[in-house]
């Protein structure tokens, strides 16, 4: 077991020295940098000085040194913790992720309970009560939220909160609680914000994971030891709750570490980004629109560490909620 | 595809299985729905937008961010008439808000007149006209008719989501196709010879698993150079899309072709002295097309967002192309939701396309599987 854990991990060491070198390469692709951008900027303004203090800046941030250079020099930073300075906002990237992680994290987390707190409740009761009203129900709210993309329905969800209902919706606080200190009121606003990015994740969250609760649970339902729990006399419930969803439960932890761990971080940056969240998905995209390349690319390696990390925790859970897998 | 006869019932003849499927496919009625609404969305936006719509893609007009000109049947009186018409559009000046809008004038009404004369064109990029679907047949340049509103430079934005439909529409099924041809070659392959070019195939796509997809995605488009031109940026990111999406693909025809290469009749065709190529070209990879269909149906949704979301960033296609994601950048803001919320027009637009590839793609599914119990 712990063989097979230290070889997957040097497996993921592997795959993030590759994934990082390859995503500077990217990065370095468009011809020009964040700095030839800036240097436009400035002259379009009409700066004089602009050739001057943009070298300046070439040798502070070390882009005059060859690529090979700059990646190594990235890397040996990036181990030992630092993982450079944002061009656009002129500080560490570390500081500017570490800003917005509590948000990312806290928004992540409010997702990932709606989103199982609803699905599995409702896959159960689709799957016990097949071809019930409300199995229809549930099924057709399941298909329009698999093809609902979540920021178009943001958008729709937005004009909806701004024309009908009147409401300041973007953002996770009203102008006033931004930088105000932690206060009832203040969580109290963060629920009024909070309820649209929890509706949206509802609807599109919970599509896959009631189809696939369903589809295992009748199948699990059909097999000879639910039948075997029911002839001993066992209470439906405690048939269905602690037999069935037991077995069937199993392909949802995978998706619980190969999808659900990533967004912590990723967490649905369009829709983010419709809404205005202070969360790091925007941060990024606007950071691969400036060819801000240290903090495109440390976003980068912490996506592809998540995902890695949370494949390996996904298997190893699974592992150990059904002890008929073996791993090796 | 094959007829199906009257009465399958009474005649137990052997069906083919591209009968069958059609058979079990046209059970499925909502798969039908989707398929016809498939088939008409594509001839009206990839073939024919220019008659569609009523206006030239770039025509200006004096009218900015207009709200739409509801069409009316009931005029002021209560009086119902048959041809159907608009009121004219009058600019209010909103001094507290420092902002200018425009309301319906009743007193000025435009009659809506079918297979009008308008803006020039070519039909099929081949024949010269200027009819039009709808129009108000009137050279008032007052006499508009903007059935959606108009965008920040005055143009008909109804006009501008069928213009921009067909570059959505066709980046979803070019895009699709490099994937297919890309993702069931190298699974071919992959699979029929396995050894060294097999290794170096799923070593390939489990990077390409390992790169978040979303980010890979912009990380890639936003290495366009942004002085290409929008033809040169529209082929590039339909590349960009295909390359990101044909691992998933390659695996699955992989998967299928080991299970496939073990049948007898592949070693039958062998022992004829089948080569490599017709083997696989005419026995392998036929048995693994339905499944190649399905997966492309249910996936060219998800091509078709990507460069809508990728378009909307900024990092996809760019003005004077016109998408569906280049017109949503203008409703991004909350100022435009406000006051302009018509030009979140293009979101149903995109939702119908979505749907209806979804449920034709079910359809498929079900009825691709002909010998299933389901």
């Amino acid at each position: 077991m712990l063989n097979y854990i230290l070889r997957r991990l040097g497996y993921a060491v592997i795959m993030i020295v590759l994934v990082s070198f390859v995503s500077f390469v990217i990065i370095k692709l468009p011809p020009g940098d964040f700095l030839t951008q800036k240097m436009e900027q400035l002259r379009a303004r009409g700066d004089r000085s602009a050739e001057a203090r943009i070298e300046e800046y070439r040798i502070r941030y070390g882009l005059d040194r060859p690529f090979i250079e700059q990646y190594t020099g990235w890397v040996t930073k990036f181990i030992r913790g630092d993982f450079g300075e944002s061009f656009e906002y002129e500080r560490p990237v570390k500081d500017l992720l570490g800003e917005r992680l509590t948000m990312t994290v806290i928004l992540a987390l409010a997702t990932l309970i709606i989103t199982w707190v609803l699905a599995i409740p409702m896959g159960v009761y689709s799957a016990v009560k097949q071809y019930s009203i409300g199995d229809q129900l549930i099924s057709i709210f399941s298909f329009i939220g698999l093809g609902m993309p979540g920021f178009l329905l943001a958008l729709l969800i937005l004009y909806f909160a701004i024309v009908v209902l009147n409401q300041e919706a973007t953002g996770l606080f009203s102008q006033q609680y931004v930088d105000a200190p932690w206060s009832v009121e203040r969580v109290i606003d963060l629920l009024k914000h909070l309820w649209i990015p929890a509706l949206v994740s509802a609807v599109t969250g919970t599509g896959g994971l009631v189809r696939i609760m369903r589809g295992n649970l009748l199948d699990t339902l059909g097999q000879p030891f639910v039948e075997a729990a029911r002839a001993r006399g066992l209470k439906n419930s405690t048939v269905i709750w602690k037999h069935a969803v037991r077995m069937a439960i199993n392909p949802l932890i995978v998706i619980l570490g190969s999808e659900a761990f990533p967004n912590i971080i990723t967490g649905n940056a369009l829709v983010s980004i419709v809404l205005n969240l202070p969360t790091i998905g925007p941060l990024f995209v606007e950071s691969l629109r400036k060819l801000d390349m240290y903090m495109a690319g440390t976003c980068i390696v912490f996506f592809t560490m998540l995902l890695l990390i949370g494949n390996l925790a996904a298997d190893l859970m699974l592992a150990w909620a059904d002890p008929r897998i073996r791993l090796e | 595809m094959a007829k199906q006869p009257k009465n399958a019932q009474s005649k137990p003849v052997s069906q083919s299985y591209w009968s069958l499927v059609w058979w079990k496919f046209k059970k499925n009625k909502l798969a039908i729905v989707g398929g016809i609404i498939l088939l008409v969305m594509y001839f009206s936006f990839v073939a024919i937008p220019e008659f569609i719509a009523p206006y030239a893609l770039e025509r200006r007009s004096e009218y900015t961010e207009a709200r739409p000109q509801t069409i009316r049947f009931v005029d002021q009186e209560g009086k119902f008439h048959l041809r159907p018409f608009v009121y004219g559009l009058e600019r209010k000046v909103d001094m507290v808000a420092r902002r200018r809008s425009y309301v319906e004038d009743p007193n000025r009404v435009y009659e809506i007149f079918f297979f009008t004369k308008g803006d020039p064109y070519k039909l099929f990029g081949l024949i010269p006209t200027d009819r039009h679907l709808f129009g108000t047949n009137s050279d008032d340049p007052a006499a508009s008719v903007f059935i959606m509103g108009t965008d920040s430079l005055g143009r008909d934005y109804f006009s501008r989501i069928m213009y921009g439909g067909r570059l959505s529409l066709m980046i979803g099924l070019i895009g699709q196709f490099l994937t297919l041809l890309l993702g069931s070659v190298l699974g071919a392959i992959s699979g029929y010879y396995g050894g060294t070019v097999d290794i170096i195939v799923q070593r390939l796509t489990e990077f390409l698993a390992a790169f978040p997809d979303i980010p890979l995605f912009m990380a890639l488009a936003a290495a366009i150079p942004t002085f290409w031109s929008p033809i040169a940026v529209y082929f590039m990111l339909t590349l960009i899309l295909a390359f990101v999406r044909w691992g998933g693909l390659a695996r699955q025809v992989r998967g299928l072709i080991l299970s496939l290469r073990e049948r007898e009749y592949v070693l039958a065709a062998k022992s004829f002295g089948a080569d490599d190529s017709r083997l696989m070209f005419r026995h392998l990879l036929p048995g693994t097309m339905s499944h190649i269909i399905v997966i492309a149906t249910l996936s060219i949704p998800g091509m078709i967002l990507s460069e809508t979301a990728l378009s909307w960033l900024g990092l996809g296609l760019r003005p004077p192309l016109t998408s569906w994601g280049v017109l949503l950048q203008e409703a991004m803001t909350v100022y435009a939701i406000r006051f302009a919320p018509w030009l979140l027009w293009t979101v149903p637009f995109l939702l119908i396309v979505i749907f209806a590839y979804n449920m034709l793609g079910d359809g498929l599914r079900d009825a691709l599987d002909p010998y299933g119990a389901r």
